[in-house]
């Protein structure tokens, strides 16, 4: 019998059950089913809020980027606590807005902030371009993880397809309230596998922390600062702190992220958990000491096979039972964000592109039915792309993040500046995207030694605030600027 | 009682998100004089330098929300 196959099926098969549990009795109209009827606090809101910190690409990823490129990882530790702090002042005017208008989407902010079902619907395209490459990214991680921790004995597609098969179910049942329940779940066990396998391997093989940094900087001087083992040095202290930034203010900016938000009981309830979840991130320290540990242990590993740093380490130096453990908790870590993801997608599709453009005068109960049939449809998408050319978004994938946080002009000056336009905000979006498609695609990342995202960022805000002084706002687009003085 | 204007009511959200800044501004600029590729006792002094302004931030934000004006503590709709 297979231990750690046992292992993580039955953890899938837990998760699987509390997602279609978590609908409950009632009957869900599209507010129930998209933001839980705006009604978490505490513990749910909490692990939403904290799903952008531990995902197959955080969890693993970090790990391999580690391993990979030594110091540059700090910035994996930095950026979601200071972007904390940006959502304690953006957040809560947000969701009250959003609990004003009935807003359920990214986009819907997009369409009633600027008075423009087209303006929320280039917002939808945006997301879901670059959102669904990073669902596609979960799925993968899962396949690699099931693959590795099972030898081999089931095959990546196998895996992809019973798990994201089951997870499209139960976003399609239960929407965000299984993502929500089954977030509890993996976050429960990324916490315990983090601290087993973060304090255990390290100590088996040098003794103590220290050992392990001296003997990475013994071996790969350097490693434990920027530029680290980057390739040609290149990224360095600009680097890094652009990307801290950048990072910063991309993270709520996922149409999943956002969205999530709207859910909370209270922006009191937002604010707590912006004042908490820093001390959520201190445990990836853990993550970065197993992957300096795998750089040692079992070296050579290149490229995207750096993914597999921990794993390998866990295989080879913990009992199989943990092995499944750490197997079951990373498929989580697949799942979770995944059902967030297709939620996300498969919203802005049925609200911002099928009602706002196609059929405006489709019921709430309509919208829900589409929405629902593109949770399938996205589902099945992202798995026709892992499975036959999981190649194919490489590209897409490496500006996601650049590419999302180029809402955040838009959203930021909104709320603190009476006269942004929507001239303004579509022409900064158009700029900001199209020179991240531009330099990341064409291999100009970093750029004069900042991340090339965090350039198109500036440019994006100069043209926002530029096109918003020569084309003014007009009465109707002025429904809120929150935190500007009055005049 | 005396409610404050709007002009008080920016003037306090602006010293909250001061309050609220310090640790963005201060981890950041801090970066560059802490690259150095030592342990110090058993966390990269980088990741240090880092991880004690990541501990910080929910302090920064709890004095943050004290002085947040009053209106905006509950939600007015």
């Amino acid at each position: 019998m297979n231990l750690p196959l046992v292992i993580t099926a039955v953890i899938v098969g837990v998760a699987v059950i509390i997602g279609f549990a978590a609908h409950g009795r009632t009957t869900m109209g599209i507010e129930d089913w998209s933001v839980a009827g705006r009604r978490y606090g505490g513990l749910l809101l909490w692990v939403l809020a904290a799903g952008e910190i531990y995902t197959t690409f955080t969890y693993l990823g970090a790990a391999g980027y580690a391993y990979a490129n030594g110091g540059p990882v700090f910035y994996i530790l930095g950026y979601g606590a200071l972007a904390y702090v940006i959502s304690f002042f953006l957040l809560p005017p947000l969701w009250r807005y959003a609990k004003r208008n009935g807003l359920l989407t990214q986009a819907d902010y997009f369409t009633s902030r600027f008075g423009s079902r087209w303006v929320g619907a280039l917002a939808a395209v945006v997301g879901v371009v670059f959102v669904v490459p990073y669902g596609t990214l979960q799925l993968e991680g899962l396949g690699d993880i099931v693959t590795t921790v099972t030898s081999g004995k089931v095959t990546s597609a196998t895996a992809m397809l019973v798990a994201f098969g089951l997870t499209a179910l139960f976003v399609f049942t239960s929407g965000l309230r299984a993502a929500a329940w089954t977030s509890v779940l993996k976050d429960a066990l990324l916490v315990i596998t983090v601290l087993i396998v973060g304090i255990a391997l390290p100590l088996k093989y040098f003794g103590s922390f220290s050992g392990l940094l001296n003997a990475v900087n013994h071996a790969h001087p350097g490693d434990l600062a920027v530029p680290g083992s980057s390739p040609d040095g290149s990224l360095g202290v600009g680097w890094l702190v652009s990307t801290i930034a950048l990072t910063s203010m991309g993270f709520y900016m996922y149409p999943h992220a956002f969205m999530a938000t709207y859910s909370a009981r209270s922006s009191k309830a937002i604010r707590r958990n912006a004042t908490f979840l820093p001390f959520y991130q201190v445990l990836l320290l853990l993550m970065f000491y197993v992957g300096f540990a795998a750089l040692l242990v079992v070296p050579g590993l290149k490229g995207s096979d750096t993914n597999f740093a921990l794993l390998d380490l866990v295989k080879k130096g913990e009992p199989p039972a943990i092995t499944g453990l750490v197997g079951g908790a990373g498929a989580l870590a697949a799942i979770v964000p995944a059902a967030a993801i297709v939620l996300a997608a498969s919203t802005l599709i049925g609200r911002n592109i099928y009602r706002d453009l196609i059929r405006p005068s489709a019921s709430p109960a309509s919208v829900l039915r589409v929405s629902r049939v593109f949770v399938l449809v996205v589902m099945a998408f992202s798995l026709w792309v892992a499975i036959a050319s999981p190649g194919l978004i490489a590209n897409l994938l490496l500006t996601a993040y650049d590419g999302v946080t180029q809402f955040f002009p838009a959203v930021v000056l909104s709320l603190l500046w009476r006269r942004t336009s929507r001239a303004g905000v579509v022409a900064g979006l158009v700029v900001g995207v199209g020179l991240v498609l531009f330099l990341v695609i064409g291999g100009h990342d970093p750029l004069w030694g900042m991340n090339a995202g965090f350039v198109a960022l500036v440019a994006n805000a100069v043209v926002t605030v530029a096109g918003s002084l020569l084309v003014p706002a007009r009465a109707s687009d002025e429904v809120m600027a929150e935190y500007a003085p009055a005049g | 009682m005396i409610t404050p204007g709007p002009d008080a009511k920016a003037a306090l959200m602006r010293r909250s998100m001061i309050v609220a800044f310090v640790p963005y501004v201060v981890m950041l600029a801090g970066i560059p004089f802490f690259n150095k590729s030592v342990n110090e006792g058993g966390v990269p002094l980088l990741a240090l330098w880092i991880v004690i302004w990541v501990v910080l931030v929910p302090a920064f934000l709890a004095l943050a929300g004290r002085l947040l004006p009053r209106a905006e503590k509950e939600d007015r709709l």
